[in-house]
C-alpha cells in the first residue's frame, strides 16, 4: 500500500510561483508521469514529494500520514536522478549497498539483495567498477538498481533518461516499464518527453507554469485534450492547428467544410492530428488542398509537410506505401470524429 | 629497390623524431637537475655547516667534511643541551610549535570545512548580504598584513589574559587559518553536485552523515591541500610567535632566529634549521600522492 495525496500545494521562490494549487492523488501501485515543458514545476513537485524541498502551502500525505517535518530518509521513498548521482568514491556494489548499510541491515541480507538486483538489471559484472569507469547507460542502470535495493513504498524518477542517447533511452524505458509491471510499486516519474509519458504512464499529469492542465490516461489525453496546450504537447509530431469558423455544427476551414459536434460558433482553432488527415481522392472542393513541401520517410510511416492554399502549415502522417513527392498537391480530409475544436482566446476545448 | 625506398624513408623519419625526442628529454632533465640543485644546495650547505666548528666557518667557504674541515657533532648536540652549558635546549620550543600548529590546524580544518560546506550548500541572507559576501568576509581577513594585526591581537590577548599562552596563540592561528580552509574547501564542495547530498538524504542519511560519508570523501584532495597550507603557515609562522609569546611559551621559529643575536653559532643554527624543516618534508612526502591525484586527475570529473 502506498498512496500519495498532494493537496493544495503551492511553492513560491520569492515572488515567483513555481507551483500553484496542486491537487493530485497517486493511487497505490500506480505509475504516474508528470510531464511538461521546462519550468512547468514538475521536478519541484517531485522534490516536494521526496522531501527535498518544502512546499510554501498545502500538504503531502503518504498512506494517509502527513509528511510535514518528515525527513526524506524517513519517507520510504527511493529516487533516481537525471545525473544518476552515484557516489563517485564507491564501487557499484557499495553504491547499491549503501542505503541498506546506513539503515543497519545485516551484511548477509545486504549482500543477497545487492546480488539479486544486480542480476535483475544485468550489472553483476560491473559490481567492482567505479561510476567513472562506466558508460552513461550503465550508470543509470546502477542508479535504478540503487532504488530497487531499497524496495521502497514509492519510486520517484526525476528525468532519469534525459541524459542518455536516443537508443539507450528507449531500451531503459522498456526496463523501467517491465520492472513496474513485475513489482507494481507506486511510482512518480518526471519527464519533459511526452513519448516517455505516454509509453510509461498509467496516468499522465500535464503541467504548465506550475499548474496542472490535465490529468488522465495516455489515451484520454491523446483523444480528448482539454485545451490547446495539452493537445499540442501530447503527440509527436504535434497536432495541426488551423484557423476556422464554426456555425450550426459545421466547421469551415478556408474553403473546406467538416461536420464537428458541439455548439461552438464563431472563430475556432481546429486541431487535427497528423494521422487523422486522410488524402482521399482528387483535389475537389470540400477538401483541404495542400502543397507538399517536404517528405520524411520514417520507415513505418511517412511524414508529409504541406502548406494549405491559405498558407497554413500542416503535418500529415501517411502509411509507408503512399507515394508522395514534393510539389504535389494533396486533397486532405479530416477523419470522422477526430476534429478537436478550441477557443481561440482561452484555448479551452469546445466540442 | 624503389619499393623499399618509402619504407626506408619512413624509418629515417622515425629515427629523426627519436633523435628529437632524445634531445627534448636531455634538455628537460637538464632543466630539472638545475632546478633541483638550486633548491637542494642550500640544504646540503646547511647540512655540511651543521657539522663544522669555528675554524670551518670563519676561514672562508668550505663544503666537504674531513677534506676541508674537521667534522664535529657539537652543532647537533647543542640543540638538546641546556642553555647554561652553551646549548639551545630546543625540545621545549619544538614541542610547543608542534602542539600549537597541530591543534590550530585541526580546529581550523574542522570549523572551516563545516563553514565551507554550509556556504556551498545553503543560502544565507542577512539583509543585502548573501553567501558570496560571507565567503569574501572570510577571505578579507587575510587582506591585512600581519604587521597591522599584531598590535590589535596583542591588546586583545593582553585584555583576555591570554598573552604568552599556547591557547592565545592557537586562537590567533585559527583566525589566520580559517580563511584559507574556507576558501579552499568552498571551491571543492562546489565541484560536488548537490544531487549527491540529496541521494544520500533519500538513501537514509541525516545531513551530518551525508556530509561526512558522501561529500567529504569526495573532497579529500581539498582537505589535503587545506591541511598542508595550514601546517605550513602555523609551523613556520615567526611574526605572531614573536609578538604574542615571549617567556612562558617559546616557539621554534623565534628560538632559531634569536640564535643570530651576538655570536652566531652557525653549526647549531644550521642543525636547528634542518630539524625545523623536517616535519614539513615528512608531510609533503606523505600527502604528495593525494595532492597530485587531486589537482591533476580532477576530483570527480565524469
Amino acid at each position: 500500500m502506498a498512496e500519495v495525496v498532494v493537496s493544495g500545494v503551492f511553492k513560491r521562490f520569492g515572488p515567483v510561483a513555481a507551483l500553484e494549487e496542486i491537487d493530485l492523488t497517486v493511487h497505490d501501485n500506480e505509475f504516474v508521469v508528470l510531464v511538461g515543458p521546462s519550468g512547468s514545476g514538475k521536478s519541484t513537485l517531485l522534490r516536494i514529494i521526496a522531501g527535498l524541498e518544502r512546499q510554501s502551502e498545502g500538504s503531502v500525505a503518504i498512506d494517509g500520514r502527513d509528511m510535514a517535518g518528515i525527513a526524506p530518509k524517513d519517507r520510504d521513498v527511493a529516487m533516481v536522478f537525471q545525473s544518476h548521482a552515484l557516489y563517485p568514491h564507491m564501487n557499484v556494489f557499495d553504491n547499491l549497498a549503501f542505503n541498506q548499510r546506513i539503515r543497519g541491515v545485516d551484511r548477509k541480507t545486504v549482500d543477497r539483495k545487492v546480488r539479486e538486483v544486480a542480476e535483475r538489471l544485468e550489472i553483476t559484472e560491473l559490481l567492482r567498477r567505479r561510476p567513472r569507469q562506466m558508460s552513461g547507460g550503465q550508470r543509470q542502470r546502477v542508479a535504478i538498481g540503487r532504488a530497487l535495493v531499497r524496495d521502497p513504498r514509492i519510486f520517484l524518477f526525476d528525468e532519469p533518461l534525459s541524459n542518455l542517447d536516443a537508443e539507450l533511452r528507449v531500451r531503459l524505458r522498456t526496463v523501467i516499464k517491465r520492472l513496474h509491471q513485475e513489482m507494481r510499486r507506486t511510482s512518480v516519474y518526471v519527464t519533459h518527453d511526452q513519448v516517455e509519458a505516454m509509453t510509461l504512464a498509467d496516468r499522465v499529469v500535464v503541467l504548465r507554469d506550475g499548474r496542472i492542465e490535465q490529468i488522465g490516461a495516455p489515451d484520454d489525453l491523446y483523444e480528448r485534450p482539454v485545451n490547446g496546450f495539452v493537445a499540442g504537447f501530447i503527440g509527436s509530431p504535434a497536432m495541426n492547428f488551423l484557423q476556422g469558423t464554426a456555425a450550426e455544427g459545421v466547421v469551415r476551414i478556408g474553403e473546406t467544410e467538416t461536420g464537428a459536434a458541439g455548439a461552438a460558433s464563431g472563430a475556432v482553432i481546429v486541431g487535427i492530428r497528423p494521422e487523422d488527415l486522410l488524402p482521399d481522392g482528387a483535389a475537389d472542393r470540400g477538401r483541404l488542398r495542400a502543397l507538399v513541401t517536404l517528405v520524411e520517410p520514417m520507415g513505418a510511416d511517412t511524414l508529409v509537410f504541406c502548406t494549405t492554399d491559405e498558407g497554413q502549415e500542416l503535418t500529415v502522417r501517411l502509411p509507408r506505401y503512399t507515394a508522395v513527392h514534393e510539389g504535389e498537391t494533396l486533397a486532405l480530409g479530416p477523419r470522422e470524429g477526430a476534429v478537436h475544436l478550441f477557443d481561440p482566446e482561452t484555448g479551452q476545448r469546445l466540442n | 629497390m624503389s619499393a623499399h625506398e618509402p619504407a626506408r624513408e619512413r624509418v629515417r623519419g622515425i629515427a629523426m623524431s627519436g633523435l628529437k625526442a632524445d634531445l627534448y628529454r636531455v634538455l628537460k632533465y637538464a632543466a630539472l637537475i638545475a632546478w633541483a640543485i638550486f633548491v637542494v644546495a642550500p640544504f646540503l650547505w646547511a647540512l655540511s655547516t651543521s657539522f663544522k666548528s669555528d675554524p670551518g666557518v670563519v676561514g672562508g667557504a668550505t663544503y666537504i667534511p674531513f677534506l676541508e674541515y674537521e667534522p664535529t657533532v657539537d652543532g647537533w648536540t647543542a640543540l638538546f643541551r641546556d642553555t647554561s652549558s652553551g646549548g639551545i635546549s630546543m625540545q621545549g620550543p619544538y614541542l610547543s610549535s608542534l602542539v600549537v600548529s597541530l591543534i590550530s590546524t585541526s580546529i581550523a580544518l574542522f570549523l572551516g570545512t563545516l563553514a565551507a560546506y554550509g556556504l556551498s550548500r545553503f543560502t544565507f541572507r542577512a539583509g543585502p548580504l548573501g553567501n558570496n559576501d560571507i565567503t569574501f568576509f572570510f577571505i578579507s581577513q587575510r587582506i591585512m598584513p600581519p604587521a597591522v594585526l599584531a598590535i590589535p591581537y596583542f591588546l586583545l590577548l593582553r585584555f583576555t589574559g591570554l598573552l604568552d599562552t599556547h591557547l592565545g596563540l592557537i586562537l590567533v592561528y585559527v583566525a589566520m587559518l580559517l580563511p584559507i580552509v574556507v576558501w579552499v574547501m568552498v571551491d571543492f564542495f562546489n565541484t560536488v553536485p548537490i544531487e549527491l547530498d540529496e541521494a544520500a538524504l533519500i538513501d537514509g542519511c541525516n545531513p551530518i552523515q551525508a556530509f561526512y560519508r558522501i561529500i567529504l570523501p569526495n573532497c579529500a584532495p581539498g582537505m589535503v591541500v587545506a591541511t598542508l597550507l595550514c601546517i605550513i603557515f602555523s609551523w613556520s609562522d615567526f611574526f605572531f610567535a614573536l609578538t604574542l609569546t615571549f617567556a612562558k611559551v617559546q616557539l621554534l621559529p623565534p628560538t632559531i632566529v634569536i640564535l643570530n643575536s651576538n655570536k652566531v653559532p652557525w653549526w647549531s643554527l644550521s642543525a636547528s634549521a634542518l630539524v625545523s624543516v623536517l616535519p614539513l618534508v615528512i608531510i609533503a612526502f606523505v600527502l604528495e600522492r593525494y595532492l597530485a591525484r587531486g589537482t591533476l586527475a580532477g576530483v570527480i570529473r565524469e
